[in-house]
């Protein structure tokens, strides 16, 4: 357990939160990206956070691993799309947009939760280092 | 003076382990902890023991769980964050007021 | 302590020396709060009594102020304030064991002045 611990464990899930916030605009940019049947659709990528060493006292979080959405996408008549195979289908990636930009909300709400706790920390540390000067 | 001593190491644990509730508001599974010194504390200063600025004992928050078995409460734990804050900037002042009346009265000899 | 001042404890007032009070009275503090055990000073050595006590209590108190700063320079601390807490109590136990030394100084030579 290292002095400033508090820093570190808020700074860590502000990491997390970002990577979050990556994945989930990654996954809205490519809301309209097609695929032909043949391939797999864009698949949505989730990350999964873990706490580091749970209990432990160690405290934080980190990214376990990322998880890749279904390819198996939505099939879509368009057979006008260059990339359509003979029955006029095209893949289209299986993600819900009002789902991504709840998620959005979320993340940025645990963002900005965890800025405030390096905040208060900092003001904590500084009182602190301050004591016996009087 | 030393149960102030006790209270700040108490509360910045506390600040700690809410810190990392804070953090792990995503984690599957997380379960809430919760820092105690206070109990031991009065007991102590109601024995008349010296109070010995250790760690307090952290427990896991029995709230109910979300879906994906995290009880981490954001309101409780912004709440807490802002409490434990105040006490230990108040601890310090505390602490500070204790050392200035010291170094004063050293100071008429 | 040296021979004079012992000897002179005997008939000087606790009152006589300013500050001494105030010393007394702030048991507070953990270091120093060993020593101020014998509030009442007393009889023969009394004032050496203190003086020495906290010259011993100063070493302790530096040298955990030392190790905590040591920590804090790898660091290994835990709580910041403890290393700030150590360094208010070990400079507050060189002024006390200055102070002392000063008064006992003071009286001293004050007796010494008299005319016999």
């Amino acid at each position: 357990m290292t002095t400033f611990d508090t820093l570190r464990i808020g700074g860590s899930s502000l990491f997390v939160h970002r990577k979050w916030m990556d994945a989930v605009s990654d996954n809205i940019a490519n809301i309209n990206t097609v695929a032909a049947p043949g391939e797999d659709a864009f698949q949505e990528r989730m990350i999964v956070a873990e706490a580091v060493e749970y209990g432990s006292g160690q405290g934080g979080v980190r990214v376990a691993r990322n998880e890749l959405g279904s390819a198996e996408g939505r099939m879509v008549y368009e057979p006008d799309n260059p990339l359509a195979d003979d029955e006029g289908y095209v893949r289209y990636p299986d993600i819900d947009l009002g789902e991504q930009m709840t998620q959005l909300l979320m993340a940025q709400r645990g963002y900005q939760a965890n800025l405030s706790t390096v905040k208060a920390a900092t003001e904590a540390y500084q009182q602190a280092l301050q004591l016996g000067k009087g | 003076m030393s149960a102030l001593h006790a209270s700040l190491t108490g509360l910045q644990q506390r600040q700690r382990v809410t810190a990392d509730n804070i953090a792990n508001i995503q984690t599957p599974g997380f379960l809430a902890g919760r820092v105690d010194f206070e109990s031991t504390l009065q007991s102590e200063i109601a024995n008349g023991e010296t109070p010995v600025a250790g760690q307090g004992s952290v427990t896991r928050s029995m709230d109910p769980t979300r879906t994906d078995g995290n009880n981490v409460n954001l309101d409780t734990e912004t709440i807490i964050q802002t409490e434990t804050g105040l006490r230990y900037q108040l601890a310090l002042s505390a602490l500070d007021g204790k050392y200035s009346l010291l170094r004063s009265a050293l100071r008429t000899s | 302590m040296t021979s004079p001042i012992s000897g002179i404890s005997f008939g000087m007032p606790t009152t006589g020396i300013p500050g001494m009070a105030g010393i007394t009275d702030a048991a507070g503090i953990s270091g120093i709060a060993s020593a101020s055990a014998t509030p009442s000073v007393s009889g023969d050595g009394g004032f050496a009594a203190i003086l020495t006590s906290q010259v011993d209590n100063l070493n302790a108190v530096q040298g955990n102020a030392d190790a905590l700063a040591l920590q804090a320079a790898t660091g290994d601390l835990q709580d910041a304030h403890d290393y700030m807490i150590a360094s208010t109590e070990a400079r507050l136990a060189t002024d006390t064991v200055v102070t002392l030394k000063n008064s006992a100084v003071a009286a001293f030579t004050e007796i010494m002045r008299m005319p016999i």
